[in-house]
């Protein structure tokens, strides 16, 4: 049952129980337990596509608890902490940035518990059955051009996390919402008016946030495994011209490495997966000033593959 | 002095025992993965040339620049030699490398 065939209150009283909701997101299922009607809220409209299930029916991977500390700063200024399996990795958010702190929350559990598969920090997206992988560093404005090219007739498959299978190189999707920053919020508004994106938090650690929800065809593909074959290192640079310059393979590999979330933990099981990958794909450097003009680019190389 | 350089350069190397490394070479450089560091290098063609042989067996500094001589055919030898003699010790650092122990 998808997450939207229930309502608010509905919802909350799930995930105020013992049992709590249970969120099948890629390949992790995940139970929240909160009484905080607002962070119910805006899961319910970000992942409004994604299935939930009974706890009864699903091992669960991420036991994820969200609630108001038990001192005054439940009253005063209030708080939320974010804690795992009983752990607390963070220090207590404002209530008000509930959202975020799941979403951030939910990195640090795939990061850290995710052992059997590869990480790298990297956007992923589809096209001719092809996928194209976007490492890239905060600011590069990977988020953006993936929010871009998921609204341009490309498969979303992620945007935070590539995850690999090392036993066959397959990259394993996991669409969920794209937290936009700061001035991409009203660029993809601009870009793709139909998009919904979420309340915006501001003054968080990255600024001001708004998560994009993922379009409904890449979640109802997110068990359909991805082939990689293109690499790209976008970098937007304004006023540039739009290129897209080859890259030496072991230099890619080089930077995919240092680009990984548990590259030396995988140790040579890491190596020999990014290994495969990179023999797989051609590499690139993407400079752009302009959605459009990297997307023409992208759908290019696509399309003459 | 001379003494001491030519001691250094009869001294052998080897790859240190229970060390993996995992090689993939391509057209221009190759990438070593140390299974003891977890750390992953690029090495130009001339490094993974020098890597290799001291792999198959252990090598002195003056072996390594013979064989690599008569890989790359280099004008200069002894500038190779001196280029060699910063490799090994690079490598070493990394641990890649150690003074062979017969």
């Amino acid at each position: 049952m998808k997450l939207s065939h229930y309502s608010v209150p509905e919802l909350l009283k799930k995930a105020s129980s013992n049992n709590g909701i249970i969120l099948l997101v890629g390949p992790f299922s995940v139970r929240l337990r909160t009484r905080n009607h607002q962070l119910v809220s805006n899961l319910r409209d970000l992942y409004q596509d994604f299935s939930t299930c009974s706890v009864k029916n699903q091992i669960v991977d991420f036991h994820i608890d969200m609630f108001s500390p038990s001192n005054h700063r439940r009253w005063i200024k209030p708080q939320i902490n974010f804690s795992i399996d009983g752990l607390f990795p963070f220090s207590p958010f404002s209530v008000s940035h509930a959202t975020p702190l799941f979403e951030w929350g939910f990195n640090w559990c795939i990061a850290r518990n995710a052992q059997n598969f590869l990480l790298l920090h990297a956007a992923v997206l589809e096209k001719n059955n092809k996928s194209l992988i976007l490492p890239a560093l905060p600011g590069s404005g990977k988020s953006t051009l993936a929010a871009a090219l998921s609204h341009s007739g490309w498969r979303f498959l992620s945007d935070e996390f590539c995850i690999i299978h090392p036993s066959d190189g397959k990259i394993i999707p996991i669409p969920r919402p794209t937290p936009l920053k700061n001035e991409s919020i009203q660029i993809i508004r601009d870009f793709s008016p139909d998009t919904f994106i979420g309340p915006l938090f501001h003054n968080t650690r990255k600024g001001t946030i708004g998560h994009l929800r993922s379009p409904t065809s890449a979640i109802e593909q997110q068990h359909k495994p991805g082939t990689p074959r293109w690499i790209i290192f976008p970098r937007y640079q304004s006023s540039s011209k739009t290129t897209l310059m080859p890259l030496d393979k072991s230099f890619s590999q080089m930077k995919l490495a240092s680009n990984a979330f548990n590259y030396e933990i995988q140790s040579e099981v890491g190596f020999k997966t990014v290994t495969r990958m990179v023999d797989n794909c051609d590499c690139y450097n993407l400079t752009f000033s302009t959605l459009n003009s990297a997307i023409s680019i992208l759908d290019t190389l696509a399309d003459n593959v | 002095m001379h003494e001491v350089k030519k001691q250094i350069q009869s001294r052998k190397w080897s790859v240190p025992q229970n060390t993996t490394l995992l090689i993939k070479q391509r057209q221009d450089s190759a990438i070593v993965f140390h299974s003891k560091s977890g750390e992953t290098h690029q090495l130009n063609d001339i490094g993974i040339a020098a890597l290799l042989i001291i792999q198959q067996h252990p090598v002195s500094l003056n072996d390594l620049a013979d064989q690599i001589n008569k890989l790359y055919e280099v004008e200069t030898p002894s500038e190779l030699t001196v280029r060699l003699q910063r490799l090994v010790k690079d490598f070493e650092i990394l641990g890649l490398i150690e003074p062979f122990k017969e």
